[in-house]
């Protein structure tokens, strides 16, 4: 009786077993039809935008991207500037390095690495010249206006244009100088830590807090100048609508 | 063995590792005969090898030469000897290592052209990633140097290889980003060419790293501090270069 039970019940679970291969056996390949549905619309989107043209930058983009690297820069050489500052006071007796070192070489690190981009773009203006400018005015190509206003609107980001280069031309003499320096002065506290208790490194370190203070300046200046286009290209958009 | 922060200055005079060697060197008289006897090995195994043409002349020659002189097979016998006992092997093994080291230190292959394309967007997407590759290469370079340069043990010798190995890598960058210039020019759209110069530009403010140690090292005030700090940097604004080259994808026309 045991025995006849026992293989009706492998029976029942045979069946159930084969019920449940041939639910997953479908669900795979629907699964499958799906990934290569997905797989084939992917594809296609790929191949399509191989035959389009090249996206077109967004209007502004590149004003509003040097003036957020100039901004970068600034905050990065103000935090350069404080942390020098910092190091300029006396160290507590005692201590074998300059509490302050920590915080100025994060700072100088973080500037090394900012300050890359924001000096190729002031470059790339100031070797580039008018042709920079062929960017910036695809943005005023448009037929609803009228001749004149399209012109006035050119002369006007064109004057834009001349000063945001000739600050960059500003910041580039100013920034080169001062990370040389900065690099050298902190090599020499690599040599001898004890060198900020010299007369000499400290008329050093305060002439590198002026000439930082310059580059603040310099970089502000700019930023301004960009601001000035920014206002200038969304007149424009906003004219366009 | 681990790195030690605090660490002896980057240079030191080279007259003391010469004194100590010259002290260690005089240990007895046997020192000596075992120096004579390296001598011998040495001069054994700089003779050069004879061709079949000098073979030849050698045997019209033998008659002239003193018996001392026709010494070819007992200078083979030394080979021999000097294959068979592991010291000897141990030195023929250090010698062939210098040598060949010294002679593959230069072998740097230049940076082949990236694949034309069917057209200049293709040419110029190759170019773009083999620039992207190189970047990157250049940026585990400055890691690898880093990382390297920590240890107490990093010498000068080190430093230059380290130095020349680093602007070569980035010399084959700006091969390679030159490609993705030329092409870009080709699409003559100003988007395309003012990115060129962005980056371009960029290249040029990282490569003040190489002129700050190359100045810090021809003053002789260059300290391992200052090398793992500026190989950081290196590290650094490379990535901060590689984000932007991706970044002007649209602007270079390029299209993935």
């Amino acid at each position: 009786m045991n025995h006849f039970d026992l293989k009706a019940h492998g029976l029942d679970v045979s069946q159930i077993h084969l019920r449940r291969c041939a639910a997953a056996a479908v669900l795979t390949l629907a699964g499958t039809l799906v990934c290569l549905a997905v797989g084939l619309l992917g594809g296609g989107c790929a191949s399509s935008s191989g035959t389009a043209s090249a996206p077109r930058p967004q209007a502004g983009r590149g004003v509003a991207e040097y003036r957020q690297l100039a901004s970068e820069a600034h905050r990065a050489v103000f935090i350069v500037v404080n942390s020098m500052e910092a190091l300029s006071h006396p160290a507590p007796s005692g201590s074998a390095v300059h509490p302050a070192l920590a915080g100025f070489d994060r700072a100088f690190l973080q500037l090394e690495v900012t300050s890359v981009t924001a000096r190729a773009r002031a470059e790339a203006i100031i070797a580039r010249g008018q042709a920079y400018f062929d960017e910036w005015k695809t943005q005023l190509s448009t037929n609803q206006f009228t001749a004149q206003a399209e012109q006035n609107r050119y002369a006007r980001l064109l004057d834009h244009f001349d000063r945001v280069r000739q600050r960059s031309g500003e910041v580039r003499a100013e920034f080169r100088p001062f990370m040389t320096e900065l690099r050298e002065f902190r090599a020499r506290m690599d040599r001898s830590p004890q060198v900020l208790d010299e007369e000499a490194a400290r008329k050093e370190l305060d002439g590198l807090i002026t000439k930082g203070r310059q580059v603040l300046q310099t970089l502000t200046s700019v930023l301004t100048a960009l601001h000035g286009a920014e206002a200038e290209l969304q007149k424009t958009e906003m004219a366009k609508q | 063995m681990k790195p030690r922060r605090n660490m002896a200055p980057f240079h030191e005079p080279c007259g003391k590792s010469g004194k100590r060697k010259a002290e260690s060197g005089n240990t007895g008289a046997s020192s000596g005969t075992k120096a004579m006897c390296m001598q011998k090995q040495m001069e054994a195994l700089y003779e050069p090898t004879l061709s079949g043409s000098s073979r030849r002349k050698e045997a019209h020659s033998i008659l002239t030469r003193s018996s001392e002189k026709r010494s070819e097979p007992r200078d083979l016998g030394c080979y021999v000897r000097l294959m068979g006992s592991w010291p000897q092997c141990r030195l023929l093994v250090l010698l062939l290592f210098l040598v060949l080291s010294l002679d593959a230190w230069t072998q740097y292959p230049t940076p082949p052209p990236p694949m034309t394309g069917p057209t200049v967007g293709a040419s110029l997407r190759n170019a773009a990633t083999a620039t992207q590759t190189q970047a990157a290469l250049v940026r585990k370079a400055a890691y690898d140097w880093g990382r390297r340069a920590v240890w107490s043990t990093y010498q000068v010798q080190q430093f230059q290889n380290d130095f020349n190995n680093m602007q070569l890598q980035f010399q084959s960058l700006r091969t390679q980003f030159n490609w993705v210039a030329s092409y870009a020019a080709q699409t003559g759209r100003p988007q395309a060419s003012n990115a060129v110069a962005e980056l371009d530009a960029g290249l040029n403010v990282i490569a003040e790293l190489f002129t700050f140690l190359q100045g810090q090292f021809n003053a002789g005030t260059l300290d391992r501090n200052t090398i793992v700090r500026t190989c950081r940097a290196f590290e650094e604004a490379m990535r901060q270069w590689e984000r932007e080259l991706k970044k002007n994808d649209a602007r270079l026309s390029l299209i993935w």
